[in-house]
């Protein structure tokens, strides 16, 4: 094998390039009652790739992806990565001020929209000093009349010739994405080639997928389990089934309608499914692997689901987007039933990643029980421009001379096995249906609404956990006020279900307000 | 049970959201989206059905009932308790 050979390998867009060639007649997407072959897909892609670089300002920021869950989403994606450029999504349920931040913070300049992207796309345009180019598939017409100052550009005809050049390296990055952040900034986490492919090796050797399989696809494209989903079924030259509708309630006909073979999802979706009396015994035997990621997999909904999938896999998989999409896997099932605390075990690493536990305090090694730090090939080497955080949260640690390891943040314990056991957070970041979610960043956007520095988000720990924040002084805000404010800056996940006026904020021995106290009085 | 019962208890039991969410009772009509008006995620909305369930002594079927587009609204869910009130 010469250089460039095995540079290729570890290059996202040209293993997608070989995926369209090779499965070129075979369904790649599925979207109701619509389907597109891996050729369609490898077409549009490179249409839009060619429309990317044809217009490019010579930048080599990521591309923006505005769009639902649409054929000319997926293909802006492939095409972006076949321009040799990061990906990196928007979401259409984002308030706009959060979409802009993100384009901001990202330095893009190109932005792939989806036909139903027209009115968050409206919001993004207007009052920006940046001039974008959008690649639109619709009548632009109309579009380049009302904002003469962005460039909007048709899909042009194929090029074949200088359409599929590809000259990204393995280093370069494939997608970024966002994640909440503790200073009301969110997080951006630059993905490279290298450390998606590999996950994509370890995945795809672990768990022999094949061309019949038919993919799940529950994920926003904004959390990065999507990239599981699109990138795993199309390098295995399965069907991507894309759900026709946002309803997490009609997942059971979903799951059945599309002959669903591989599942992937939250288990905050599994415990909704529970609750809807939907996982009755062997309801889903068409499920012959199923997969959890995201957040803690409760023992009773793992149990629930082996049954309604007739006792084949589950498996729940670990891992922060920092170390690309999961780095842990442990097999649930009749014989392996390791849990903690009511929590399903997150197993060990993946072949070739490493994990320690350190003492959170000297970043000494700790034994049985620790902060848990991951490096490895999967794991990224910084925060997109921020040094502060970067230094935070990825380590140099005694005796590993030359090595990154990634703060999560996670508690951890280690069985005598070495399989892994979560035990809680060492920071102010919690989880809400697989969201991370950074306390803080509420904080920060309350403040900013209500004009006092009193403010502490918990989480309300119940079945379905929820954000409660807390305030106190002079304010001249309510309760809908405050909330209808946050819902303008965070995402949905973010929004606090309650404000709690309090005449004075409970402080600990360090002067600090107090949360747990706060949380506590949530329950008396 | 008839489907001013039904509203007045869903009524009863959001009653604390609909403050936060500065909605009058009055607004929820039968017209009106408990999910898309974003007054309920949908682990809250299933859990006001577990709700609804105790209080009138009736089980729905979840599957067939989320198939119908009008669902989660408040006519929606209403017709869908009545039937299921009736078997």
């Amino acid at each position: 094998m010469n250089k460039n050979t095995a540079l290729n390998k570890e290059v996202l867009a040209y293993r997608l390039r070989e995926a369209f060639l090779k499965y070129r007649d075979r369904t790649a997407i599925q979207i109701g009652n619509q389907a597109w072959t891996y050729g369609d897909l490898h077409q549009k892609a490179r249409t839009i790739s060619y429309s990317i670089q044809q217009s490019s300002g010579g930048e080599n920021t990521p591309v923006a992806i505005l769009g639902a869950k649409t054929f000319m989403t997926y293909a802006g994606i492939c095409g972006s990565l076949l321009a040799s450029r990061a990906y990196m999504p928007l979401n259409l349920k984002f308030p706009a001020k959060r979409n802009h931040k993100m384009l901001a913070m990202s330095g893009a300049r190109c932005i792939i929209a989806d036909e139903g992207s027209e009115n968050m796309l409206s919001q993004l345009l207007i009052d920006d000093t940046v001039s974008y180019r959008i690649v639109v598939d619709s009548d632009m017409a109309k579009w380049s009349a009302e904002y003469p100052e962005h460039k909007f550009i048709s899909l042009m005809g194929d090029d074949p010739a200088s359409g599929t050049e590809i000259h990204a390296l393995p280093g370069d990055i494939a997608y970024l994405l966002f994640t909440s952040g503790s200073t009301g900034l969110p997080k951006g986490v630059p993905v490279s080639n290298e450390n998606v492919c590999a996950y994509l090796d370890h995945m795809m050797s672990e768990w022999a997928f094949n061309e019949d399989d038919r993919f799940s696809h529950t994920f926003d494209l904004t959390f990065d389990l999507s990239v599981h989903d699109m990138m795993v079924c199309w390098l295995s030259g399965a069907c991507l089934c894309v759900p026709e509708d946002d309803s997490p309630f009609r997942l059971a006909s979903y799951i059945r309608d599309n002959k669903i073979s591989v599942w992937f999802s939250v288990p905050s979706v599994a415990v909704l499914m529970h609750k809807m009396r939907l996982l009755k015994k062997d309801a889903f035997n068409g499920l012959r692997i199923s997969f959890f990621c995201g957040e803690a997999l409760p023992v009773g909904i793992a149990d629930q689901w082996l049954e309604a999938v007739g006792g084949k896999e589950v498996v729940n998989l670990y891992g922060p987007s920092e170390t690309t999409i999961a780095i842990s896997d442990y097999s649930w099932n009749a014989e392996n039933k390791k849990s903690k605390n009511g929590i399903v075990c997150l197993g060990k690493a993946f072949d070739g990643q490493k994990f320690m536990l350190i003492d959170m305090d000297t970043l000494n090694p700790a034994s049985v029980e620790g902060e848990l730090c991951l490096g490895g090939s999967q794991v990224i080497d910084a925060y997109l421009d921020d040094d502060k955080l970067t230094e935070k949260y990825f380590v140099q640690l005694d005796g590993h001379p030359g090595e990154i390891w990634y703060r999560t943040g996670d508690l951890v314990y280690e069985d005598k096995d070495g399989d892994l056991f979560f035990l809680g957070r060492a920071d102010s970041e919690v989880k809400i249906s697989g969201y991370r979610v950074n306390l803080f960043e509420i904080d920060a956007a309350i403040r900013k609404a209500a004009g006092t520095e009193m403010v502490a988000s918990v989480l309300h720990e119940k079945i379905s956990p929820a954000i409660v924040s807390f305030v106190s002084g002079n304010l001249s805000m309510g309760e809908p006020e405050i909330i209808q404010s946050c819902k303008k800056e965070l995402p949905w996940y973010m929004i606090p279900e309650r404000i709690i006026f309090v005449d004075e904020m409970p402080l600990n021995i360090n002067g600090k307000i107090d949360r747990n106290k706060l949380k506590q009085s949530l329950n008396e | 049970m008839n489907s001013r019962e039904i509203r007045e208890y869903i009524i009863e039991n959001l009653k604390d959201k609909l403050v936060i969410f500065d909605i009058s009772p009055a607004e929820v009509n039968m017209d009106f989206d408990l999910v898309k008006s974003g007054l309920l995620d949908s682990m809250a909305f299933v859990d006001l059905i577990a709700d609804i369930e105790d209080k009138f002594q009736l089980e729905i079927d979840f599957e067939s009932a989320a198939e119908q587009d009008d669902f989660t609204s408040l006519g929606g869910l209403t017709s869908i308790i009545m039937n299921f009130g009736d078997a």
